[in-house]
């Protein structure tokens, strides 16, 4: 099973992107844009307007429990709101937690974990996601 | 009783890698790759699983004061957004 995407470029800036599909809360589905971001270790981070939008379920971390601690690019150190959702995921409906930040939907290296990523970085290029054979 | 809440992160991490090391890595095999260890760094207990929420909630319905930390592959689980950005746009699907 493989996902296709494409390399924008908008204003000679290159981010390659691929659309997953996003099970609401309430059952429905929406597809978003994501852009692959291999700097990013966890599964997906959606800005917090999606998230309201698909009502997504907080994962009741509290203070003594932030789950992952996340560290920023400059190395700030901070926690986010975790949140629980059910994506499609090469042909398999598969449950992710999704880091509430930034402005951008991120695909991170861990739900890229087990897959082979191409990207033809040029504008339009061809972005392929293929599942790799899993270890016996 | 420790207040939840009150162990600095550095203190926090460093205990669940003693635990680890010392009671959870000799049990965990390659199956266990990618799999998050939950580990309570009060009473030392813990949970393995495919999902940081579950094995969350599960430690937690156990140990209702446990002050946790994740490990994953060995390693401290931490989130690094490496990748600084280039602001300038939204995407299709912020707008």
């Amino acid at each position: 099973m493989t996902h296709y995407g494409r390399v924008s470029a908008i204003d000679d800036i290159l981010e390659a992107e691929t659309t997953i599909v996003v099970q609401a809360e309430s059952g429905s589905t929406e597809s978003i844009d994501f852009i692959i971001d291999t700097g990013y270790t966890g599964e997906l981070t959606l800005p917090e307007d999606i998230i309201d939008r698909l009502n997504l379920q907080a994962a009741n971390y509290d203070e003594s429990d932030v789950g992952p601690t996340v560290v920023l690019a400059d190395g700030t150190v901070r926690t986010v709101t975790v949140y629980v959702a059910r994506i499609l995921w090469h042909h398999r409906l598969r449950n992710v937690e999704v880091d509430s930040l930034g402005i951008a939907p991120l695909i991170g290296m861990r739900l890229l974990r087990g897959s082979n990523l191409s990207i033809d970085a040029a504008p339009g290029g061809l972005v392929t996601i293929t599942e790799l054979p899993s270890p016996s | 009783m420790t207040t939840p809440g009150k162990m600095s992160f550095e203190e926090r991490e460093r205990r669940a890698l003693e635990i680890y090391e010392a009671k959870i890595r000799p049990l965990m095999g390659p199956a266990d790759d990618g799999k998050f260890v939950r580990i309570d760094v009060i009473s030392g207990d813990y949970e393995i699983g495919e999902s940081s929420v579950d094995t969350g909630r599960a430690l937690r319905a156990r140990r209702p004061d446990a002050i946790m930390h994740t490990i994953c592959d060995h390693r401290s689980y931490v989130k690094r957004f490496r990748s600084p950005r280039y602001i300038g746009r939204q995407t299709s699907a912020a707008q």
